[in-house]
């Protein structure tokens, strides 16, 4: 059994979708399970996954998301390294010979014999840098850039052939914008009426402000309106040119041509020989934060700092739905034979849970209705508001217009009959320090099907049957309701102090095992 | 799922005060420059190189049968140079890795024959593969799942690669591990 294997145990999700419980959320105010395909993604802080740094957005923004110090191999995409490599310094000439160093015998330019050549000269050395990809071994030296003095900070841009059009269509294109949008103001401005609650002298006598200034003499008041600037637009031509001769005659060298990778991770000019690959900034990664995307809390938010693993908001549903481990099955699975399947069930809350196992959803009224729900815990309107991504982008995640919840159906997947649990049973709070008490047990009376019981955790006894119809090979899905008793610690209404208990369930799918060949 | 049982003999294992469970037939060079804080479990076939540099291991570390746990070095102009090594709390290392790492930090999990070049980095709840070959001096940040591609995914609050409570799951499973890791029953 590895950590990494896929749980037996699914739980499916309020969208009808089957996750375990690993991959699941769970909002404390909905309250419901939540998967990755029903949260908002929102991006919390952007950092460099190489160096760690924690770069501002707006700071992001003005980089093109890349991290200013770390460089990519436009070969391979992973990370170069700074190399140190010693050169000889020959004084007096000014010229700086690039000499040979042990890392590298064959990138360097020159000959070693042209250092040595000149005797009379002091033999110094300088500290000389060269980016240099560890993964496979592409250097800067390969495509001749220059080695540098220091090892970051002073590495030439790769300026494309088009930059200085693209950056005059960027001005372009935001003068547009800035004028369109000032036009769209004055014309709100002229037609919306005039907002003043008590109308001043000047509006009843006809006299403006534009007008008296007029008369006075002044220029008028104004801003400068925004003028698109006016670029040489794009021509279109018909001639492309001719190949080149030796496309004919000259026989390809498959190295010597960059894949598309490699071309796509230099959008700017989109090398087709790999001499003009250049190292690529960097992207930065983000951290996100998950929102329900029906109540828009957070699920998930964790904090700023790139190294730190900690969570500010963290609703994971394992820590507050019951946990169903699936422990083994009694008997060789067999179509249509009777067999019973050992489950661990553990409480993760602070609260007793009572829990039952249903083959069939439990009637309507046992359960709480959603919106009963959220009109006990009324949620502060200001709690969603003041989410500073909404308000500045603008995004309609406003309450009213939010994604409606798709009802799906969950797809049953079960093949198997199980056979309910004929009670209820408590499932005790869970108690950290229990695990370094005695194991001492007291005998109480506790239903057949409890098989053992310790602390959080209770060992039950499920029993089922495969259908009878199943061929060999096939694995068998048990499926079941878990009701269980859950205490709403979030009651946001003031008159309410005390937390207040729900039943709640969820739908549960485990794959007990292939059925075994029929001897 | 839960873990099953996994039995050693009272032979083979040594089991240490602070709860250390150490296999006879690994070979732990230099183990006066190891130090195990404890509930760690060395199984068969490991390598620790402790006479390199120093090797520690935080508390419930798991080092499967057949890996390597080797200081890295770096060169200088001079020769070369081993660094020590440390590795966190809640740590798997799998079947035959290779880690030579500078650090590994808490709840990260390696899996089955990953070789880990010398001088990388990893921080706290990441996944390496199976088989995933990370080339030396790798940084993988916390949250990220390096795949056997070559290739690192993830991050904290992307639920698709490595689960948003890695460490909770890294901790319950490193400790169930312990909890199974059983002597064989007298008969």
């Amino acid at each position: 059994m590895s950590f990494m294997q896929p749980s037996p145990v699914k739980y499916a999700c309020s969208c009808g979708i089957l996750n375990p419980i690993n991959k699941l959320f769970f909002c404390r105010h909905c309250p419901k399970l939540r998967c990755g395909y029903c949260v908002c993604t929102e991006i919390e802080s952007h950092f460099c996954s190489n160096c760690l740094e924690n770069i501002p957005s707006s700071e992001a923004r003005h980089k093109k998301n890349c991290c200013a110090n770390c460089f990519d191999c436009p070969c391979c995409q992973h990370t170069l390294s700074a190399r140190a490599a010693n050169v000889p310094v020959v004084r007096k000439s000014e010229e700086t010979k690039e000499g040979e160093s042990k890392e590298s015998p064959a990138a360097a330019g020159t000959p070693p014999a042209t250092a040595s050549s000149k005797p009379s000269a002091i033999p110094t050395t300088k500290k000389i840098y060269y980016l240099s990809c560890l993964s496979c071994r592409w250097t800067t030296r390969d495509v001749g850039i220059p080695d540098q003095g220091v090892a970051s900070g002073t590495w030439p841009e790769n300026e494309c052939l088009y930059q200085a059009r693209f950056n005059t269509l960027v001005d372009y294109y935001q003068s547009i914008v800035l004028q369109e949008k000032q036009e769209k103001l004055e014309f709100m401005r002229r037609k919306a009426p005039k907002q003043h609650k008590f109308p001043s002298l000047t509006d009843r006598t006809g006299l403006t402000v534009s007008l008296i200034r007029r008369q006075i003499g002044w220029h008028e008041k104004s801003i400068p309106k925004a003028k698109a600037i006016s670029i040489p637009p794009a021509e279109a031509t018909a001639d492309v040119g001719s190949l080149p001769e030796d496309i004919f005659t000259e026989p390809l060298n498959l190295r010597n041509i960059t894949t598309i990778a490699q071309r796509h991770g230099q959008p700017g000019d989109q090398p087709t020989a790999v001499s003009n690959l250049y190292p690529q900034r960097r992207s930065l990664w983000i951290k996100r934060s998950l929102r329900c995307r029906q109540c828009e809390h957070n699920l998930i938010k964790p904090e700023y700092h790139p190294t730190s693993i900690k969570y500010r908001i963290q609703l994971f549903a394992s820590y507050h739905v019951p946990e169903v481990l699936m422990v083994r099955c009694e008997q060789p699975l067999q179509p249509g034979k009777a067999n019973a399947i050992l489950l661990k069930l553990s409480n993760p809350t602070m609260y007793d849970m009572t829990i039952r196992i249903l083959s069939a959803l439990p009637p309507e009224e046992a359960l709480i209705s959603p919106e009963a729900f959220q009109q006990a815990c009324k949620i502060k309107e200001e709690v969603v508001t003041s989410s500073p991504l909404v308000r500045n982008t603008g995004l309609t995640l406003s309450r009213q217009n939010s994604t409606r919840e798709v009802k799906r159906e969950v797809e049953d997947v079960s093949n198997a009959e199980i056979v309910p649990l004929e009670s209820e049973f408590v499932l005790s709070q869970r108690d950290d320090s229990k695990e370094f008490d005695e194991d001492v047990q007291l005998p109480t009376e506790e239903p057949k099907f409890i098989v053992w019981r310790k602390g959080n955790k209770v060992l039950i006894r499920l029993q089922f049957t495969p259908a009878d119809e199943l061929p060999p090979n096939t694995d068998v899905m048990l499926g079941f309701f878990m009701q269980y008793t859950y205490v709403n610690t979030v009651s946001n209404a003031s008159d309410k102090k005390e937390p207040t208990t729900h039943a709640l369930h969820s739908r549960i799918f485990i794959n007990a095992g292939a059925i075994e060949k029929a001897n | 799922m839960e873990i099953g049982d996994t039995y050693y003999s009272k032979d083979e294992y040594v089991e240490t005060a602070s709860g250390n469970k150490v296999s006879r037939h690994t070979v732990l060079c230099g183990s006066q420059n190891i130090v195990l804080n404890g509930k760690v479990i060395v199984q068969s076939g490991a390598i620790i190189r402790g006479d390199l540099a120093n090797v520690r291991a935080g508390r419930y570390c798991v080092i499967s049968k057949d890996s390597v746990i080797r200081p890295p070095y770096k060169q200088f102009s001079k020769g070369i140079a081993f660094f020590p090594m440390h590795i966190g709390d809640h740590v798997f290392v799998g079947e035959g890795a290779v880690v030579s790492a500078a650090s590994v930090g808490s709840c990260v999990y390696i899996g089955k024959n990953a070789i880990i070049g010398r001088r990388c980095v990893i921080k706290d709840c990441c996944i390496i593969e199976d088989g995933a070959v990370l080339p030396p001096e790798t940084t993988v940040s916390s949250y990220m799942r390096y795949t056997a591609k070559g290739t690192i995914e993830g991050g904290q609050g992307n639920p698709y690669f490595v689960p948003a409570a890695m460490q909770d799951e890294m901790v319950k499973y490193t400790k169930a591990f312990y909890e199974h890791f059983v002597r064989t029953p007298a008969i």
